[in-house]
Order: C-alpha cells, then structure tokens, then sequence
C-alpha cells in the first residue's frame, strides 16, 4: 500500500507526460490528413514493423514527422531541462528564489543573440544556427565570468550570487546599448528573447538531447547531495561530503544544460523555477523526488503550453506568454491550499 | 556509514566532469565538418536578389512580405500567391488570412501550403533551416535604400514569376511618375523645397526620417526636393537630431500616419520650439498614409503625386 502511494506521483506524472505528447502531435496549427485518427495511424507507419495506411501525402506525413515531432520531443526535452536546473539552484543556494537564469545564462544568451541578429553573424556549429550557436557561447561565457568573479575558497554561496547581478547587470547594459544602436533588430531579438520551439526538423533534438541525457543523469545521481545539503553546508562536510566541489559539479552541470536549452528554445521563462516548487509542495521537499518529478512535469509542462502557443491565436503566441499565465495562477493555488 | 563513500567520491566527481567535457569536445569536432557543409548548403539555395538559381516557374509563392505581395499582384501574378502575412493588406484579395508571419513563422503551415518559393524580408533561422532541409526555395528582400534597388527587385521578381514584360511596366509606370512629378514640381516652382519626412517619433533622442538613404527619401531628391535628412546625419541609432530639423527649417513638413489620421499634424505642430519652423508657421504639415510610403511597389506612385501635390501647394501660397 505505501510504496503503491509512493509511485502515484510519478504513475500521474507519466500520463501527465504521454497526454501532453499525444495531444502535441494530434493538434497543431493544420489537420494533418482530415483527422486525428490519421495522424495517429501514420504516427504507428512510421515505427519499424507497423504497417498502416494512414491516408496522409507525403507533406503531411514530412510534416507530422519532421515538423511536429521534433517539436514536441524538443518541448520535452527543453521542459526537462530546465526544471531539472532549477531544482538544482534551488538546492545548491539554498534559495527558493532561484531559476535556471539566475547565474547569468540568460543576459549571457541574451547578449549573443543579440549580437549575431544585429551582426548577422555566419558562425555555425553542428546543427545549431548563428544565433542558437551565439546564445549558447554567451550563456557559457556569461556564467565562466561569473564563476571566475564569484569564486572564494570557502565555497561562499552568496559572493556566487553577487557576481551574478553584477556580471548580470554588465551584460545587459552591453546588450541593450547594441539594441540601441541597432533598432532595426529589436523585433527579432525581442522575438528571440521570448522564446518559442520553433524547429527546423531533428537538428534542435539532436543537438539538446545529449546533454539533456548527461547532464540529467548527473544531476539525478546527485538528489541525495542536494537533500544534504538543504541541512546546511558545515552538516553535508561533517556528513561526509566534500561540500564544494559537488556544488561546482552541480552548478557546471545545470549551467550547461540550461546554456543548452536556451541556445534551441529563446528565454522561456517561469517552468524553471514553478514545476520545482510545485513538487515541492505537492509531492514533498525531497530532491530525490523533486528532481526526477521534475524532468516528468517540466516535459509536460512545456509539451502543453507549446499546444497552447501554437493553437491559441492566429499566429504563434510567445510560450512565455503561455508558461506565466497559465503556471502562475496554479503555482498560487497551490500555494493557498498549502497554507490553509 | 556515510564515511564511507567519502573516498571514491572525487573519482566519481571525476568522471561526470571528464564526461560532460567528452560531451562539448565530440560536439566541437564534428562541428567543424558540419558547418561547411550547412554553408555549402546555404550558397546553394538562398541568394540575393540577383541570384539565378530561384526558380523562374514558381506557382505556388508565399509571400511574407507586404510590399513583394504588393509587387506580386501588381504584376499578375497574384494568383501564383498562396498565402501572404499578416501585414498584407493589398490589394484586399491577398491571401492574408493565414495569420503568418515574418518574425514568427509557423513552419508547419507554410510546409503544409506545399509551396515552391517562400518570399520574406527577414531570414528567420527556423524558417530558412525547414526551407532548406525541404529543398524549397527561398529569397530574403531587405527593405531597399534606393528606387534603383526598388526597379531590380521589381524586375527580378517579374523574372522570377515568368512575368518580365509586367514587371518591365511597373517599373515603367513609376520612372514615368517620378518623371511626372519632376516636372510638375519644376512648373510650380516648387525645386528645392526643402521637405522634412518624418517616418515616426522616437522615444525621445529624436526622430526616425526618410532620410536620403531610404527609397522614400530618395524619391523626395528625384523628383526636385532638397530632403533636410541626409543617410550620414543620422545618429547611431538611426535617429535624426531635433537640432538638425528646426536649424534646416523645411518649408515643408511631411509626416506618416494611417490613412485620415490627422491627429499626427497636430501633434508636430504643437511641439515646444517647433513653432518658429516655416513648415509649422506655414502650416505645411501633410499627412502621407504610412502604407504608400512604406511600400516600395506599385502604390508608390501614390506617394510620389501626394509628395507633389504638397511641394507645389507650399510654392503657391508663398
């Protein structure tokens, strides 16, 4: 009975998962093949050994799997990701208020794309563009800076913290004079900036997977480091833990996951920091739990606010808009259930 | 207990650190292979303007751009056009309601449209990766600098859509209004009026012009105009100084707005210091509708008879 009560989150958070993907690839800005129960018959063609006639063209099957797939993997991937780093701040800084960007990430992404829309930079690497490869340097960068400005022998958290408002406020002075000079480019970078899944077919998908899959596999090895370390740090050494340099690991790890994410998907903003705290407050305060829990309900998360973006209005809403606007009012319920 | 595990500890440290770095260095590697090739790729099938390798049988375009929709139905081949953005509002049988656009295009309904030719003003990444990877042409327009750059575009479009004679009248049609103008403006005594175009207001460093590096502001020198706002006037931030403007004193004083939109007049006329402007006291301030002269297609030559008309007004009541 109780380890069947232990599994419900992560049973619900499953389903959770699997309706948002099935909804993703059912639903999306055209009815692929006149129905939904094509697109479900071409989607099992497409797996090796089925054999359906699903009754899609060749551009409606190019699209459902080339367009909307890849759409809907990189939603998952890119939801993970980011509440996966967030639950990850949050546990190092011992700071509910922390999110993926906090470290710089975004001003440092921010500033790179920036650069390579008003420049039009050529630079390409692998399978990222100009400004994906730019964003994903200057997310780097940002959080090298401030690493390097931040660091003290002790580990202190909070010198981490204030280096990254300074290198913070550095970048986006540097970003907005750029704009300023550029006014042309403020409608492409404000369209960057709010974010969108918006792919080309696999190339996003492959590039994020990888790390998606290392890092996230780091991370989750280190629940237990971080349930340590939410005692206190003096309690994780006398534990047995060599406080500081997991939590460079944990922090270089999430840093590159979210670098990775934000370079394919733009600044989306608020999955990092709600879908952590919601398990937190209806699952319980273990990273154990949360940060598995997490990787499920950011996927989802992200999976039906994308839907929503992309069904909602005639063109393609920022899922920024979506993520706040739907995530904040349930983050404020359950909020208010918790504390009656 | 947990002392343990306090030994093997930095080798597991280790090898996630060595495992992430493995990660970025085989992603660096097969980079660089990669990015020749995505070049290679985008030399083959993006070009500019001149470019020879789009298609010169497109039958099924679509246009993100309001002034090539313009061009496109001006010169017959409207019916070639599959689907406009949002902002093409003209003619009113542009296929606008797709709802597309530009900056945030929806790949899934553009592929879903089967087009040939994809026509836009901004290389969104998205957009242009799904084009090139589905083998569908594509051309990126930027908004041109000149009426020269205006003709070229004009005719290669005409190249591109198999309508070459059309295009060539088009082009014709607005040599032929420039021309017009000039000697209407010569006959009313109007040359060397010096007109001040003002696209829209700034935040508040000044303002954006028509300046002569702009198709708009090129058309004021062309036909007989002296434009106050020269390309290399313009501050960094491709702004015009007020200074500028009230130690020119145009004598005229032309101002973008929609279409019956007078309240723009009013609001110039009324600024602090401006009142000692000719223009203002003259009260020489005209409306231009913003889609005329922001468009660089057939309804330019809308722009250019109401840029005449005002000049020659300015001349008669002096």
């Amino acid at each position: 009975m109780r380890a069947h009560k232990k599994a419900t989150p992560f049973l619900l958070g499953c389903l959770a998962l699997l309706a948002s993907v099935l909804v993703g690839i059912l639903y999306g800005s055209v009815q692929l093949g006149g129905s939904s129960a094509a697109v479900g018959k071409a989607l099992l063609d497409a797996l090796p050994l089925l054999s359906f006639e699903s009754g899609l063209s060749d551009s409606e099957r190019n699209i459902l799997l080339n367009v909307r797939l890849p759409r809907v993997v990189l939603g998952c991937l890119v939801g993970a990701a980011l509440a996966m780093s967030g639950a990850t701040y949050q546990g190092v800084f011992r700071n509910p208020l922390a999110d993926p960007y906090l470290l710089g990430v975004a001003s440092g992404a921010g500033l790179g794309a920036t650069i390579a829309l008003v420049f039009s930079l050529p630079f390409t690497w692998g399978p990222l563009r100009p400004v994906a490869f730019a964003a994903f340097l200057g997310a780097l960068g940002a959080v090298a800076l401030v690493s390097v400005l931040g660091r003290s022998r002790n580990g202190d958290a909070a010198r981490l913290l204030l280096a990254g408002i300074a290198i913070v406020a550095f970048l986006t002075a540097i970003q907005t004079y750029v704009l300023h000079r550029n006014r042309e480019s403020i409608a492409q970078v404000f369209g960057w900036i709010l974010g969108g899944l918006t792919t080309s077919g696999w190339s996003e998908v492959l590039f994020l997977a990888p790390y998606v899959l290392v890092c996230g596999v780091v991370l989750l090895a280190h629940g237990r480091h971080l349930d340590v370390f939410s005692v206190g740090e003096q309690e994780a050494s006398s534990l047995g833990l060599h406080p500081v340099n997991v939590r460079w690991l944990l922090i270089i790890t999430a840093t590159l996951l979210t670098a990775s994410a934000v370079a394919v998907s733009g600044l989306i903003s608020f999955v990092g920091i709600i879908i952590p705290h919601a398990m937190r407050l209806l699952f319980g305060a273990s990273y154990r739990k949360i940060l598995p829990l997490s990787v499920l309900y950011g996927a989802a998360f992200l999976v039906f606010a994308d839907i929503g973006s992309r069904t909602i209005s005639g063109s393609q809403l920022p899922i920024s808009v979506i993520t706040a606007s739907i995530g904040a009012p349930f983050f404020a319920a359950v909020l208010f259930r918790r504390a009656i | 207990m947990l002392n343990s595990s306090k030994k093997p500890r930095p080798k597991k440290l280790l090898a996630a650190v060595v495992a992430i770095f493995a990660l970025l260095a085989s992603a660096c590697s097969s980079a660089a292979s990669e990015a020749e090739t995505t070049s290679a790729d985008e030399s083959a099938t993006s070009t500019d303007v001149s470019g020879t390798d789009l298609p010169t049988d497109a039958e099924r375009i679509i246009s993100l751009d309001p002034s090539t929709t313009e061009i496109l139905f001006a010169l017959g081949a409207g019916d070639k056009v599959i689907a406009a953005d949002g902002f093409s509002n003209y003619p009113a049988e542009a296929p606008a309601d797709e709802g597309l656009s530009a900056f945030n295009t929806d790949v899934e309904k553009v592929l879903s449209l089967e087009p040939d030719l994809v026509l836009t003003g901004f290389a969104e990444e998205s957009l242009v990766g799904a084009l090139e990877t589905n083998k569908i042409s594509y051309n990126v327009q930027t908004t041109p600098s000149s009426m020269e750059e205006v003709y070229a575009y004009v005719a290669d479009l005409g190249v591109i859509t198999g309508q070459v004679d059309e295009a060539a009248a088009l082009n014709k049609d607005l040599r032929d209004a420039v021309a017009e103008a000039k000697t209407q403006v010569e006959a009313g005594d109007a040359v060397g009026t010096k007109v001040y175009y003002e696209v829209a207001a700034g935040d508040n460093a000044g303002y954006y012009v028509g300046h002569d590096g702009t198709f708009s502001g090129d058309l004021l020198t062309l036909v007989g105009l002296e434009n106050i706002a020269s390309a290399d006037a313009m501050d960094e931030g491709n702004l015009l100084n007020p200074e500028i403007i009230l130690t020119s004193d145009p004598a005229l004083i032309l101002v973008n707005a929609p279409a019956e939109d007078t309240t723009k007049v009013a609001e110039i006329s009324e600024r602090d210091a401006w009142g000692e402007v000719a223009a203002v006291k003259n009260k020489n301030i005209v409306a231009i509708d913003e889609d005329t002269s922001s468009r660089y297609g057939p309804r330019l030559v809308e722009f250019i008879e109401s840029v005449t008309e005002a000049a020659v007004a300015v001349s008669v009541a002096s």
